[in-house]
């Protein structure tokens, strides 16, 4: 069934939309999903719930490029995930559990200056991103966004391992001089 | 958590921009055409190898080889044991399996299928599978570069084109190469020509090829130029910025270029001076080649 055929589901409210989208996207998902997590039982509700993200959000939601629409929400609920598990494992001392504490009196939502940062460091990247050549963006892509492993990559590319790793390295020289240049501070 | 940021942000990047830097593929490249199998390919390349030892040994010279090898066009015929939908449910299948009940029979199956299906893109697209890489002992000359390189290849990422280089190797063997190489303005390598050779067990096998006029011409010292294949040692590589494991080599074998061929092996002072970055393995190296074949040495240096 193509993307299209899935989406009409959607749009038609069939819950077979979600046993056909999980059937089709769950390979692709669980690879990004585990990349960052490592855990299959995390995996595995992290992929529910990006099923689950998707159901609710379309419709109204329209992508127009469902794989990548799955992928982001798969990587953005796998790193809430990781941040959620990370704050669990916190907790050894008085302090982590004072920070702990104390997260929660941080309101929902970021800050006027936070939210102009991350739009500028957002801004920073696509520039960054559109100014490599054609491969290199490809790889870049891959494997920050997908977070692809450096062999698949390269078959992919038809090249070495090695000649992505050095890519790769060059890239994120390069990324570093160009946030410098902008001003940019993490 | 500064990485973390950054990571968080790509993730939040445009969605034009990130569709369609996937959608970006491997260059096309030289064409190739598609006859054979993949197995056939490999176990042609297995008696090509076999046979250029035996050339070797026969005191035919590197040409004879050369020019036979040159005169095959390794081709591709893609036999696909899975149909698209058996494949994608193959893989979902396969994502699906317990860590537990992955067993290394399963996940060699996979391996298998996952790179089949590589190979089948790469057919399709029509470029073949070609390996360059520059190490801490590539030479530059103001335009082109000298640079060793070193790969691990499995037989099924076997595409070769064979009319400007011999990229073809073989099943589970080092293959050793040495690549000459022109930077272009966006900073990356033309592959010119690529010398290499192998080491498969007890046995070595080398597949000379000629170096052009115009790239000698191009080389440091034209007359006597020693070009080195090198075996991974698994150890790291120092370089001034950071130790790096993709640079673990160690010299198998030793070459000269004379009349733009490769023609003998043995010398090591010369290799000493070829590379002072570690004289001590390069010669550790060359004495234990010269020991273990000593008669290809001698027929060499001969």
């Amino acid at each position: 069934m193509n993307d299209r055929q899935i989406m009409e589901l959607f749009f038609a409210r069939a819950e077979s939309a979600i046993a056909v989208v999980s059937q089709k996207y769950e390979g692709y998902c669980y690879s990004i999903s585990y990349a960052i997590l490592g855990d299959e039982e995390d995996v595995r509700e992290c992929l529910n719930d990006t099923w689950l993200h998707a159901w609710n959000a379309i419709p109204p939601a329209k992508p127009e490029n469902l794989s990548l629409y799955l992928g982001k929400i798969t990587r953005n609920l796998s790193i809430n995930q990781k941040k959620k598990k990370t704050a669990q494992k916190r907790g050894g001392t008085q302090h982590d559990l004072i920070l702990s504490e104390l997260e929660e009196c941080i309101p929902a939502g970021e800050g006027v200056e936070d939210a102009m940062e991350n739009r500028e460091l957002k801004n920073s990247l696509e520039v960054f991103i559109r100014s490599l050549p054609g491969e290199k963006r490809g790889i870049f892509v891959r494997r920050y966004f997908l977070l692809r492993p450096i062999g698949h990559i390269a078959r992919e590319f038809g090249m070495s391992e090695s000649k992505v790793t050095s890519m790769l390295y060059r890239m994120r020289n390069a990324l570093k001089n160009h946030l410098e240049k902008e001003g940019i501070t993490l | 958590m500064k990485s973390e940021k950054l990571f968080e942000m790509i993730g939040k990047l445009d969605d034009d921009l990130l569709a369609q830097a996937l959608d970006i593929s491997a260059k096309k490249r030289i064409p190739i055409r598609k006859i054979l199998g993949g197995g056939a390919i490999a176990a042609c390349l297995t008696l090509l190898l076999v046979g250029g030892w035996m050339v070797m040994g026969q005191r035919v010279g590197y040409r004879t080889f050369l020019e036979a090898e040159m005169t095959r066009d390794p081709i591709l015929a893609w036999e696909d044991p899975l149909t698209d939908a058996e494949y994608s449910a193959y893989e979902i299948d396969y994502a699906n399996t317990p860590v537990e009940e992955r067993t290394q029979e399963k996940y060699e199956e996979f391996h298998c299928y996952a790179t089949l299906r590589f190979q089948k893109s790469w057919a399709e697209a029509n470029y073949p599978y070609y390996y360059y890489y520059l190490s801490g002992r590539s030479e530059y000359d103001g335009s082109r570069v000298v640079g060793h390189r070193n790969e691990e290849v499995s037989g099924t990422s076997l595409l070769s084109a064979s009319r400007t280089g011999p990229e073809s190797f073989i099943d589970n063997m080092l293959a050793d190469a040495c690549a000459i190489l022109t930077p272009r303005g966006d900073g990356s390598m033309v592959v010119e020509e690529v010398l290499w050779g192998a080491l498969d067990g007890e046995t070595v096998m080398l597949a000379p090829q000629a170096v052009t006029a115009s790239m000698q011409k191009d080389l440091k010292d034209p007359a006597r130029q020693f070009v080195i294949f090198l075996h991974d040692t698994g150890k790291n590589w120092v370089t001034n910025e950071a130790a790096m494991g993709i640079y673990t080599y160690q010299t198998v074998g030793l070459f000269e270029l004379k009349n733009g061929v490769l023609e003998a092996c043995t010398d090591l002072a010369d290799v000493v001076r070829y590379d002072g970055e570690s004289p001590e393995d390069m010669v550790e190296a060359g004495m234990a080649l010269a020991k273990k074949y000593p008669e290809l040495i001698a027929e060499l240096a001969g």
